[in-house]
C-alpha cells in the first residue's frame, strides 16, 4: 500500500537514522501522556514540563538502544518518568501530589471520561479523597492505571518497578479503597 | 459500576499540556547525530547531568561515552597543562594486579608500572602510556575536546573503541591535563586508555598485542 501512513515503528527507524521530522511526529503523538505521567510523579507542572522535554531529548539520543519492534510507549515513559523523579528528588519534595477532581465547567483540564456523567459529584469527591489518603506508592499506581489509563506494563516502566509490584500495589490499593468507600 | 470503572470515571484535574515539540527539535538539531554514533557509544545525557557545568564554560555540543570515559565536545579549544594525569607510585606487576582489581592487560614490553589507587599505568616507552582501570559505565574520566579534535569510532579486537586525535583536556576528579592522541576501549568491566605519540593504526596494533585472557 503506497498511501499507508507511516506507522510508529517506521517513524522510530527513521528517527534512529537521524530523521528529526520523524521524531517530531513521535513527540507529537506522545507528549500529552508523557507530560501527564511526569506531572503525577513530579507533582508540579513546571517540573513536569522540563522532565517531558529532557525526556524526549534523552530518548532520541538513546534510540540506538531501542529494540526494534518493542513497544515505544513504556520505553519512553520510563525515561520521562525518571527525569520527573530526579527533579522531585533534587527539589527535596516529600509531600505527595494531591489529586483533585476536575470541575465540571472546565472540561479542557480534565482527563476526558465517557463514564464521567455516571458518577455523582459526591461519589467523585469521596473516592478521590480516599485515593489521596492511600500510601504514595499505591496512589501512584492508581493514578497511572485509572487516571492516566496506562497499562500495567507502562505503569511498571513509569514507576520503575516490576510488573508484579504493580499488580500487588494495585490490588492492595483497591482493597483499601473498598474498605473506605464501599458501603 | 465496579470500583475500577468508578476510578476511571473520576476525571482528575490536570494542568494544560504544553507543546514541547519545537523545543525538543531545537535541542536535537544543534548536536546532529553522526553515523559513527553507534549504540555501544551512545550519549547518556542522564549520566552527563551528574557533572555540574560552570555557567561560564562554552556550550557543550556533544557528550559521548565509552567505558567509563565521558567525552564532551565543546565549541572552544580547552586549555590545560600538557602531560599525563598523576601516575601515582611505582609498583611491581603483582602490586598493580592487586590495586587494579581487574584482569590487567599486560604489554609485551614496558618500562615501568605505576598505580594511583585502582588506576594502573604502564609506561610503554617515553611519551606512550597505557592506563587501565575498573569501570565500564559510570564516568570516571572526563575529556573535553575542542572543534579541531577528531573522534573516530574504531574497534580493538572486536571491542568498541574510540580514537581521539588532537589536543584535549582529560579530567579525573579535580585533576586536569592536556592530552594528545588517545585510544580508548572497553572490555567486560574495565576501561583501557592508551595515550601518546602514536598514530591510530599504531595504537590499535599495540592494543591488540596486549596479553590477557579476557582482552
Amino acid at each position: 500500500m503506497v498511501d499507508r501512513p507511516l506507522d510508529e515503528s517506521d517513524l522510530i527507524e527513521r528517527a534512529k537514522r537521524g530523521d528529526t521530522s520523524a521524531y517530531a511526529a513521535l513527540v507529537r503523538a506522545h507528549q500529552g501522556l508523557a507530560f501527564r505521567t511526569a506531572y503525577v510523579i513530579a507533582g508540579n507542572a513546571s517540573d513536569a514540563e522540563e522532565a517531558t522535554q529532557d525526556g524526549f531529548v534523552n530518548a532520541y539520543r538513546a534510540l540506538g538502544r531501542f529494540r526494534r519492534g518493542a513497544p515505544f510507549r513504556p520505553w519512553l515513559l520510563r525515561i520521562v518518568a525518571n527525569e520527573a523523579r530526579n527533579r522531585r528528588r533534587s527539589a527535596g519534595r516529600r509531600d505527595a501530589l494531591a489529586l483533585r477532581a476536575a470541575s465540571e465547567d472546565r472540561p479542557g483540564d480534565a482527563v476526558p471520561s465517557p463514564e464521567a456523567a455516571l458518577l455523582s459529584e459526591e461519589r467523585r469527591t469521596e473516592l478521590l479523597a480516599a485515593v489521596n489518603r492511600l500510601r504514595e506508592e499505591e496512589r501512584l499506581v492508581v493514578a497511572c492505571r485509572f487516571f492516566l489509563g496506562l497499562t500495567e506494563d507502562e505503569t511498571a516502566a513509569a514507576l520503575d518497578v516490576r510488573l508484579g509490584t504493580v499488580k500487588s500495589r494495585q490490588s492492595r490499593a483497591l482493597a483499601h479503597l473498598r474498605e473506605e468507600v464501599e458501603p | 459500576m465496579s470500583l475500577e470503572q468508578e476510578l476511571r470515571a473520576i476525571g482528575v484535574e490536570l494542568p494544560a499540556e504544553p507543546d514541547v515539540q519545537a523545543r525538543v527539535l531545537a535541542r536535537l538539531e544543534r548536536p546532529r547525530r553522526r553515523p559513527w554514533l553507534v549504540p555501544a557509544v551512545v550519549a547518556l545525557a542522564v549520566v552527563a547531568s551528574l557533572f555540574a557545568i560552570p555557567q561560564t564554560r562554552a556550550a557543550i555540543l556533544r557528550v559521548l561515552h565509552i567505558g567509563s570515559v565521558e567525552i564532551r565536545r565543546e565549541e572552544t579549544e580547552p586549555r590545560a597543562t600538557p602531560g599525563p594525569l598523576p601516575l601515582g607510585t611505582r609498583v611491581s606487576l603483582e602490586q598493580a594486579r592487586d590495586a587494579a582489581r581487574i584482569e590487567l592487560a599486560v604489554p609485551r614490553d614496558y618500562e615501568a608500572i605505576y598505580a594511583d589507587g585502582p588506576f594502573v599505568t604502564f609506561v610503554l616507552r617515553p611519551r606512550v602510556w597505557l592506563l587501565e582501570f575498573r569501570g565500564s559505565g559510570f564516568p570516571i574520566l572526563r575529556k573535553e575536546v575542542g572543534p579541531g579534535t577528531r573522534i573516530d569510532e574504531t574497534s580493538v579486537g572486536g571491542a568498541p573503541a574510540m580514537w581521539v586525535e588532537g589536543p584535549h583536556v582529560v579530567f579525573r576528579g579535580p585533576q586536569r591535563r592536556l592530552a594528545g592522541n588517545v585510544l580508548i576501549w572497553t572490555r567486560s568491566d574495565a576501561t583501557y586508555r592508551l595515550e601518546g605519540a602514536l598514530t591510530q593504526d599504531e595504537a590499535v596494533e599495540v592494543a591488540q598485542s596486549l596479553s590477557c585472557t579476557s582482552c
